[in-house]
């Protein structure tokens, strides 16, 4: 009994790493370039339903699709719309199996665990490592899925429970009831599904039954699928809740179907299959295949409402939201200099969420609700990593002298507007987490205000870059190292009575403050270096 | 917070008494406006009575001094509690400000 629950609990453990190291290896990969290579897969909603129906085929998990695009989508690879029909077509793919009995992928696991670890130790490319980093990813997940399996395969051999299967013989309900379960601990509706033609074959189950079992265990998968994607939001969450909303719409209209049939005597999936083959096997699988072709195939022509309602039933997160580009476009790299314009009003987008770091540790509250600082600095990541691979790609472009002169200062602005932002978030979560005394709260609370206010001045800096606003805020971020130095001994005598800790924190958030303010002057003075060039070329 | 305000010679002194901080900047700033807008180009803020400022107090003397370089005016600041004058320090402040110890020292500076 321990063997099996260590068994499953280690599994789990290793699916959601892999599922972990899925989405992380994704992000850093997500290039803009690779991107847009499938973002023209997906482009195909033909090539999309091949290639779900194929992964389907290939990870004989429905869950793993799901968790893999919804890591390809939460990295920003692929849209959920896009993503829609590979989700569907998976389940088809998936299906196949089951007319093809049994396709042991164990080893196949085992050989891209091997390849990906030992690449993965021993990489040195970055870029190499994320993509064998998602590989590694993959193996962890089907290996943890593997040990799920095995951990509860010795279930189905237990005598208690063949005594049941026994027991619940004629009751559509209870067989129903058992694939469900049955799927939700192996965590493989389509295993159970085999084992079930199996023991029909054995006469321990009626047909009647075992068709009931089918759908019960695609309610099963979905509850798996649920389980497993709880702690997804957003549009990743979307994905867990079309792969449930697949299997539950779908058993609701099967099981419909089957009554009409059982009990209207309307010749319907019954006879159906058992006009394709005479074979029992055959037939079931042929329902499974009927059951994960046919809502594939309906909901193909419904997958904008489907959208729809995804985004209502699970919206884009706050940190998603704040994620997304405003302006920037890829048709925009065809004109550089709107879009050197567009990179501006996204950095000016960027810096305008400084101040609001500083909202949850500040005494004075401004009444507007401002987002959690972790969510705002994660999604600040993004957009600045977005804005740095434009640039890039802006450099290809065949531009002028002055172009590149002008392009090199947003560059050296954007590398700053970074620092700034790391830094600016290292000192909010450092006061966050600090519970200082009564006296070094006083200097936080200084170095709070007093940064505010350095901040909205560079908001104003680059919202109305006059020579003005520009040497306003050059002269208030002047080296203070001197002024910061006497403060520090101020607070740091002995006969201030501070603990070891606050001191060491009271010299790290000082040094931090003085790094920060540096960071700024150094910004302010290429922004007035870029505001000089455009009025140089007014003239 | 309690604003006072009196004429010495040409120049306008403003006495602030309380917190500067949110609730109070707006009060302070419509108050050296009018006073901005009237033509007075000389203004001097007595922060004697001020024993707490926050960003938004800050903003509201760049603001006014932003607005009174444009008219070749000033503002000036004195009497400064260690506290006022650390956050000062601290938001460079003290760079774009002339401060004094009294208001009879900054009243004769201009």
């Amino acid at each position: 009994m321990w063997e099996v629950l260590g068994l499953i609990v280690a599994g789990l453990g290793l699916f959601f790493v892999g599922v972990k190291m899925i989405s992380e290896n994704a992000k850093q990969m997500a290039s803009r370039r690779l991107r847009m290579l499938v973002a023209r897969w997906t482009q195909s909603q033909l090539l999309a339903s091949l290639g779900g129906a194929l992964s389907g085929f290939v990870t004989q998990s429905t869950s793993a699709a799901t968790f893999i695009v919804a890591g390809l989508t939460s990295s920003g690879l692929m849209t959920v719309r896009k993503a829609l029909p590979i989700i569907i077509w998976a389940n088809a793919g998936c299906s196949i199996l089951v007319l093809l009995a049994v396709l042991d992928i164990k080893y196949a696991v085992m050989l891209l665990l091997g390849v990906a670890g030992i690449s993965f130790a021993f990489s040195k490319s970055v870029k190499y490592r994320y993509a064998v980093g998602i590989l590694l990813g993959i193996g962890l997940l089907f290996y943890g899925l593997q040990m799920i399996r095995s951990g509860a395969s010795p279930l189905a051999e237990v005598s208690w429970l063949q005594s049941f299967l026994y027991r619940i013989k004629g009751s559509y309900v209870l067989a129903f009831i058992v694939g469900l379960l049955l799927t939700f601990v192996s965590q493989t509706a389509i295993g159970i599904v085999i084992v079930a033609i199996t023991m029909t074959e054995a006469g321990l189950f009626s047909v009647d039954q075992t068709i009931m079992l089918i759908y019960g265990a695609h309610v099963g998968s979905s509850l798996t699928t649920w389980f497993l994607g709880s702690g997804l939001k957003g549009t990743s969450r979307q994905l867990v809740v079309l792969q449930v909303l697949f299997n539950i719409v779908g058993v609701i209209l099967f099981v419909s179907l089957f009554y009409l049939e059982v009990l209207g005597h309307v010749p319907l999936v019954k006879k159906l299959v058992s006009m394709i083959t005479l074979e029992l096997e055959q037939q079931m699988a042929y329902v499974v295949l009927i059951f994960n072709f046919g809502i594939p195939l309906v909901l193909s022509f419904f997958l904008d409402p489907l959208h729809r309602l995804l985004v209502k039933i699970s919206p884009p997160t706050q940190e998603e939201d704040l994620s997304k580009l405003q302006f920037l476009h890829d048709q925009a790299l065809n004109d550089p200099e709107t879009a050197m314009d567009l990179i501006e009003k996204e950095q000016l987008r960027l810096v305008k969420r400084l101040p609001g770091y500083l909202e949850s540790i500040r005494v004075e509250k401004t009444g507007e609700e401002s987002p959690p600082y972790e969510t705002v600095h994660n999604a600040s990541t993004v957009v600045a990593t977005e804005i740095q691979s434009f640039s890039i790609d802006l450099v290809d472009k065949n531009l002028s002298h002055r172009t590149s002169e002008r392009l090199l200062n947003l560059q050296n602005r954007h590398s700053l507007i970074v620092s700034i932002e790391d830094n600016v978030y290292q000192l909010v979560r450092t006061i966050d987490q600090t519970d200082c005394s009564a006296r070094p709260q006083e200097l936080i609370h200084n170095v709070v205000e007093g940064l505010h206010t350095i901040l909205l001045t560079t908001v104003d800096a680059m919202e109305s870059p006059e020579e003005y606003n520009i040497d306003l805020l050059i002269s208030i971020t002047e080296d203070r190292g001197d002024l910061m130095e006497r403060i520090r001994k101020m607070y740091l005598t002995s006969e201030r009575g501070l603990e070891v800790a606050d001191k060491s924190t009271l010299l790290y958030l000082t040094n931090l403050y003085e790094r920060i303010v540096w960071l700024i002057r150094r910004w302010a003075t290429l922004l007035k270096s870029a505001h000089r060039l455009n009025q140089k070329d007014k003239q | 917070m309690q604003i006072t305000q009196k004429q010495e010679g040409e120049v306008h002194i403003f006495s602030l008494n309380g917190r500067f901080d949110a609730h109070s900047a707006g009060n302070v700033e419509n108050e050296l406006n009018l006073v901005i807008s009237k033509g007075e180009h000389n203004l001097l803020v007595d922060l004697d009575g001020v024993e707490y400022i926050s960003s938004a107090g800050l903003r509201v003397l760049l603001a006014a001094t932003k607005k009174l370089k444009k008219g070749k005016g000033e503002i000036k600041l004195c009497c400064l509690k260690p506290y006022v004058k650390e956050v000062f320090d601290i938001a460079g402040f003290t760079q774009i400000f002339k401060i004094y110890n009294t208001v009879e020292e900054a009243t004769q500076s201009f």
